[in-house]
């Protein structure tokens, strides 16, 4: 996995650059406005429950009309021998963890995206691609995006993936919450193929009361802790689970919102590294579009 | 006055509905449980909230296992997979020590409930505090099957279309003997003879597989090794009770040499008459079990009158052979007379005769020596 690496390489050097300008992060914090509504949809995924058959991979693909092989080739359950992270060709990726208690029965965990309430690739976007839903879905635009990719080194659970092979109209890929299919007055497709309902699709805050109470009655089955209800802000999907969630490779994230943070790498970027006149202009000309296009959704720069 | 209840419930209900058509996706979707369920009373208090005996009981011996329907086919038949068919009554019997309640859970006593009185069909529903139908149902299957099982797929019950059945399980081989290495200081091993009790008392796996996890017995690397013997560590930090609890149930008056070979012992015994309260008299005593607990498979307690084995013997018993041989007037009345316990153990009666007599101080014959055993 490259990505850390290079993010943390971007951080620090941001952090330098607005070190030496006497700037702190906080001066360049502007989020978007607070457009939650209190219905906001979400899924709160149960790792206890979660068999790792990857039908989620599968139906992902399906509802997103990419080459997907037959589902019964997912029962071959080779491809979890290596971490993996969402990517341009899978949206959502099932990982495994050896449970210490038994080695027969590792834990499984779907990773996609958290869909943040205060997302981090939202701030991060300089032309708004990418922009958080009223119902939860943080969605992002093959019109507006330029490809910086600066979302993917924001986002602080390395989800936005990027078409590399592609050399015309590459695209942010990353699980759009199944927005269509919804549209449809249907369930995205992860949660409907979920043999064993581990993804409970509905308004997060009844998912979170139903967290509650699952914790509640099962103190032995689960850690008093559901990730994702306060992490970077709260995210519309969360997670429940029997161990410490760092064990599953959950990053260890404080409750504020992330997007101070990514924004003082644009802020810094611009700032201090003159980008040559003409693609300055084009993205003024870009942004300047965008706000008025966007304008009820999400406050710009 | 019952009309302007019901006109004053009909508002209320009402008041409730709008409510809940106010907020669609919030908790009020969550309130599709009737209050009746719970409340036998439309207008429950709090001093007072008359509720009905709750539901969640176990279901107890609704019907027998071998009663149970046999055959379940669940689902219907998919793009990729076939239906169920689910042998119901085989999984009955396997989860025997959890009984019908082990599926079955919250269920009245009777009748048993379809699954889907509680499980909604649709996973888009309001109601998210527990699993849909179909993940109920995945659920129960799933966890003992992915435990015993770890690496079957879907295909393992949900056989393909046109595909042919699965081939019958093979059957979980037990195994003849386990070495069990425990922690005591002498005589460490302790080897304990599987097939022999199993054979010896018709044991099925259930009768002493209580309450384990499924894999346990199914464990695939097991089945196809199939070893006859096997070796086991006893788990740490069990009390001394804890570690003897299986076999000390039978195994109550054996010495600790018995098991742990090496340990100072003294002799092997079963105690007919503590285990079973038929203490054997010394003819009954020198015999091979199957003398009278004939036939093959599990002992089985008999009845501990005389007649019940040795019938028609007071016809030609001769009373000399039990060291008394009787004079005139007695030879010739019936046992019961003298002897009124059947099973001929307590002390004989001369009261119902005679005021002044009493065994042993006064005999009905003369004491001989006592025959010995025949043949
Ligand atoms: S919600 Fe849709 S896009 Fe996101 S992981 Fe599930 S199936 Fe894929
Ligand atoms: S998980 Fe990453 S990509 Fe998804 S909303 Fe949060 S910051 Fe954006
Ligand atoms: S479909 Fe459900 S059970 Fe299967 S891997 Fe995905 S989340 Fe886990």
């Amino acid at each position: 996995m490259k990505s850390p690496s290079r993010r943390s390489f971007l951080k620090a050097g941001t952090a330098i650059t607005a070190a030496a300008a006497g700037l702190t992060p906080r001066v360049a914090q502007a989020g978007p406005a607070n457009i939650l509504s209190p219905d906001r949809l979400g899924v709160l995924v149960d790792t206890t429950v979660c068999i790792g058959c990857r039908n989620c991979e599968w139906a992902c693909k399906i509802a997103h009309d990419m080459p997907t092989p037959p589902l019964e080739t997912y029962e071959d359950a080779a491809p979890m021998q290596e971490m993996r992270r969402p990517d341009e060709t899978a949206l959502t990726v099932v990982n495994k963890y050896d449970h210490p208690a038994r080695p027969d029965l590792p834990t499984t965990v779907k990773v996609q995206c958290m869909h943040c309430d205060h997302p981090a690739c939202v701030s991060a976007c300089i032309v708004g691609a990418i922009s958080k839903q009223a119902d939860g879905a943080v969605l992002w635009d093959t019109d507006m995006c330029i490809g910086c990719r600066y979302c993917m080194v924001a986002c602080p659970f390395q989800i936005p993936a990027f078409e590399y092979h592609k050399a015309i109209q590459p695209r942010i890929m990353k699980c759009d919450f199944c927005t269509d299919r919804r549209k449809e007055g249907k369930l995205p497709g992860c949660v409907e193929a979920c043999p064993v309902e581990a993804l409970t699709f509905g308004p997060r805050e009844e998912l979170v009361r139903v967290a509650r109470d699952k914790i509640r009655r099962n103190p032995d089955r689960y850690l008093d802790h559901i990730y994702g209800e306060r992490e970077v802000g709260g995210t519309s999907w969360m997670y429940l689970a029997d161990r410490k969630f760092e064990e599953l490779a959950f990053p260890k994230l404080a409750q504020d919102p992330a997007p101070g943070v990514s924004e003082s790498i644009q802020h810094g970027i611009f700032a201090y590294f003159v980008p040559p006149v003409s693609l300055y202009a084009l993205l003024g000309a870009v942004m300047w579009t965008t706000r008025h296009k966007h304008d009820d959704e999400v406050e710009l720069l | 006055m019952t009309r302007i209840a019901s006109v004053g419930l009909l508002l209320l209900t009402a008041g409730a509905s709008a409510v809940a058509q106010a907020r669609p996706a919030s908790r009020a979707a969550g309130a599709s449980l009737d209050c009746r369920a719970c409340h036998t009373s439309p207008t429950p208090t709090r001093n007072n909230p008359s509720l009905s005996a709750c539901p969640r009981l176990k279901v107890q011996g609704y019907h027998a296992v071998d009663e149970a329907p046999p055959v379940i086919t669940l689902g219907t038949p998919g793009k990729t997979y076939g239906p169920v068919k689910f042998s119901h009554r085989e999984h009955a019997h396997m989860s025997a020590a959890n009984g019908c309640s082990g599926c079955h859970h919250y269920d009245q006593a009777r009748p048993i409930q379809k699954c889907k009185n509680c499980h909604a069909v649709s996973r888009a529903r309001g109601e998210l505090g527990k699993p849909d139908l179909k993940a109920a149902m995945h659920r129960q299957c799933i966890e003992c099957h992915r435990e015993w099982n770890p690496t079957g797929g879907c295909s393992t019950c949900h056989i393909k279309e046109g595909a042919a059945p699965a081939p019958a399980r093979k059957k979980v081989a037990a195994p003849e003997r386990i070495v069990y290495e425990t922690k005591a200081t002498q005589g460490k091993s302790v080897t304990f003879f599987h097939k022999d009790h199993t054979d010896r008392f018709a044991l099925a796996c259930a009768d002493c597989h209580v309450q384990e996890s499924c894999g346990a017995c199914h464990d695939r690397k097991r089945v196809a090794a199939a070893q006859p013997v096997l070796t086991r560590q006893t788990r740490a930090g069990l009390t001394e009770d804890q570690a003897h609890e299986r076999c000390a149930n039978c195994h109550t008056t054996d010495a600790c040499g018995t098991c742990h070979k090496g340990m100072p012992s003294r002799a092997l015994a079963f105690d007919h008459g503590r285990r079973t309260g038929f203490t054997l008299n010394r003819f009954h005593a020198r015999l091979d079990c199957r003398s009278c607990h004939k036939g093959t498979g599990a002992y089985r307690s008999l009845a501990t009158d005389c007649e019940s084995c040795h019938k028609g013997w007071q016809k030609t018993f001769d009373h000399a052979r039990a060291g008394l041989q009787l004079d005139e007037q007695h030879k010739d009345f019936e046992c019961e007379s003298c002897h009124d316990d059947k099973t001929f153990r307590a002390k004989p009666v001369c009261a119902s005769c005679h005021d002044d007599k009493a065994w042993p101080a006064h005999k009905p014959g003369k004491a001989v020596p006592r025959a010995p055993r025949k043949g």
